[in-house]
């Protein structure tokens, strides 16, 4: 499941673009209505027992819960004792002050609460997160290496500097399991089967392509290029997505040593509408969607907020 | 009945394990979609081929020109195909370009299809007697609608269509003058009172 993220770029960038609106506009609230505040800090603070309720045996998850814990234990503290949600643009400055002082996950969390009170502002939002790929399928061939070495140059600059050469940056592959038809990862020098590798290694891939367009003639239309060099098809299309959508690409090593694929999966299954996840591993979780979900003969009169119950 | 999505996922996997590239394997995914929701057999033309694949001598053209001969058993219609898509906008200029021999030539005609939505122009296929007019990638008009397995093709031409009406002017006259009944005169008051001004509805 993990590599629908790398398989939809438009998708994802609607997603996250929606996210990241949502959160501007939450932001720029200059006063923030006593309501308001009461529905984020109740939200908040129910949410935490679910947390609780995460068992994984993976020592790597089990520090991030802790971590994660930790930080919003810490971050209700300051709110209590702390912060003045009577001064200008609050959510504003308690943004500021999560970047400064937590993690990733405890920042991700609490903006995950700041939305709850504003469905006027995260509503309008869906009917923007869908995308018609097939738009952006066909491949610009008209423009030149030049463009497209650009592009990678300005989207990719961290991914360029991996060295693929080295093990640990080419150690993992993608594959489709016979057994399940779905897609796994697995270690490249270990297992058999790296010669049926799936195309989701996009930093290698894109850091492939640039050494190849470094020895052709910038001049030269795409078309020209993809005459002799359709091995790097797939890549060629999607540098031509990503530089015009920002979101859409992860700026990370898919095959590397140190990836992580439960992050792919979290993010992806977050906006299909998980709402309780239970991490088993750094590479599989268990989620539930409608727990406490209000029951048809509940619907005339229910807690908007059921899901924190 | 096999879903769209279904049909895209295993041409694209079959594709690659048939030997093209993944990229390669997106396009013919698409194609493959394509024929299928112009209810021409594409699942059948790609099975079919990919089964005789490794038997056949494929010329593997890479720039296309007007006039195209096929020098072992015939033109392999994906990279055929691939290469006029990418160069469709060069090959524009030249109006017409031709192929001798082409094998399963339906798994070719997608890339055309797709190609008179890149250069925004319909495109007319002939397959030797097969005629198809290929309308911006949103339709096909056709005298063939077999479902049927074509291994190859003689001669295969493809022309651009210049945009142009399909009506003379009288004709077009005639209908303005029509629509303009739907028109209100304007007195002096309404002159000066209206709202809004423009030549047409939708300004």
């Amino acid at each position: 499941m993990a590599p629908f993220i790398v398989n939809h770029p438009t998708l994802l960038n609607n997603w996250i673009s929606a996210r990241e609106i949502a959160l501007k506009k939450i932001r720029e609230i200059k006063k923030i209505p006593k309501k308001d505040q009461n529905i984020f800090l109740e939200c908040l603070k129910k949410s935490i027992k679910n947390i609780t309720s995460w068992n994984t045996e993976s020592e790597y998850q089990i520090n991030k819960i802790k971590s994660l814990l930790k930080d919003l234990n810490e971050f209700i503290i300051y709110l209590d004792n702390n912060f003045n949600f009577e001064q200008d643009y609050a959510f504003n400055e308690l943004y500021l002050h999560l970047e400064k002082k937590y993690c990733e996950e405890c920042i991700e969390y609490v903006v995950s609460m700041m939305m709850e009170p504003y469905d006027d502002i995260v509503l309008p939002l869906i009917k923007e997160m869908s995308s018609e790929e097939e738009k952006y399928f066909n491949i610009p061939t008209e423009r030149t290496v030049e463009d497209l070495k650009l592009i990678l140059e300005k989207k990719y600059p961290d991914i360029l500097t991996i060295d693929f050469t080295k093990d640990e940056n080419n150690l993992n592959f993608w594959f489709i399991s016979k057994n399940k038809e779905e897609p796994r990862l697995a270690n490249r020098f270990d297992e058999m089967g790296a010669e049926l590798e799936q195309p989701l290694a996009i930093a290698r891939d894109i850091k492939r392509l640039h050494d190849l367009l470094l020895k052709v003639n910038n001049n030269w239309t795409i078309a020209k290029f993809l005459s002799t060099n359709n091995e790097l098809r797939h890549i060629v299309r999607r540098a031509f997505i990503v530089e015009k959508f920002p979101y859409s690409e992860i700026q990370d090593n898919t095959i590397g040593k140190t990836i992580v694929p439960i992050d792919m999966l979290r993010l992806k299954l977050s906006f299909f509408g998980a709402l309780k996840f239970d991490p088993r591993s750094d590479k599989w979780l268990r989620i539930c969607m409608f727990q406490g979900a209000p029951l048809p003969d509940q619907l005339k009169n229910y807690d908007e907020h059921w899901v924190y119950n | 009945m096999r879903s769209l999505s279904e049909i895209e996922t295993v041409s694209k996997r079959s594709s690659r394990a048939a030997g093209y590239s993944w990229g390669i394997a997106e396009e013919v995914a698409k194609n493959i979609r394509l024929l299928e929701i112009f209810n021409l057999p594409g699942v059948k033309n790609l099975n079919s081929f990919f089964k005789k694949k490794k038997k056949l001598s494929l010329d593997m053209i890479s720039a296309v020109n007007q006039d195209n001969v096929a020098n072992r058993d015939g033109y392999c219609p994906i990279i055929a195909g691939v290469n006029v898509l990418d160069q469709i906008k060069t090959l524009e200029k030249l109006n017409q370009v031709n192929f001798k021999k082409v094998l399963y030539p339906l798994l070719f005609l997608p890339f055309i299809s797709r190609a008179t939505a890149v250069i925004g122009k319909r495109i007319f296929l002939k397959i030797d007697d097969k005629e198809f007019l290929l309308n911006f990638n949103n339709n096909i008009y056709s005298n063939y609608t077999k479902n049927e397995i074509i291994e190859s093709a003689n001669n295969v031409y493809l022309k651009v269509i210049e945009n142009r009406d399909s009506f003379n002017d009288d004709e077009w006259n005639e209908l303005y003058k029509l629509s303009e009944e739907t028109f209100v005169e304007e007195n002096e008051s309404l002159k000066q009172g209206g709202a809004g001004a423009g030549l047409t509805d939708n300004d």
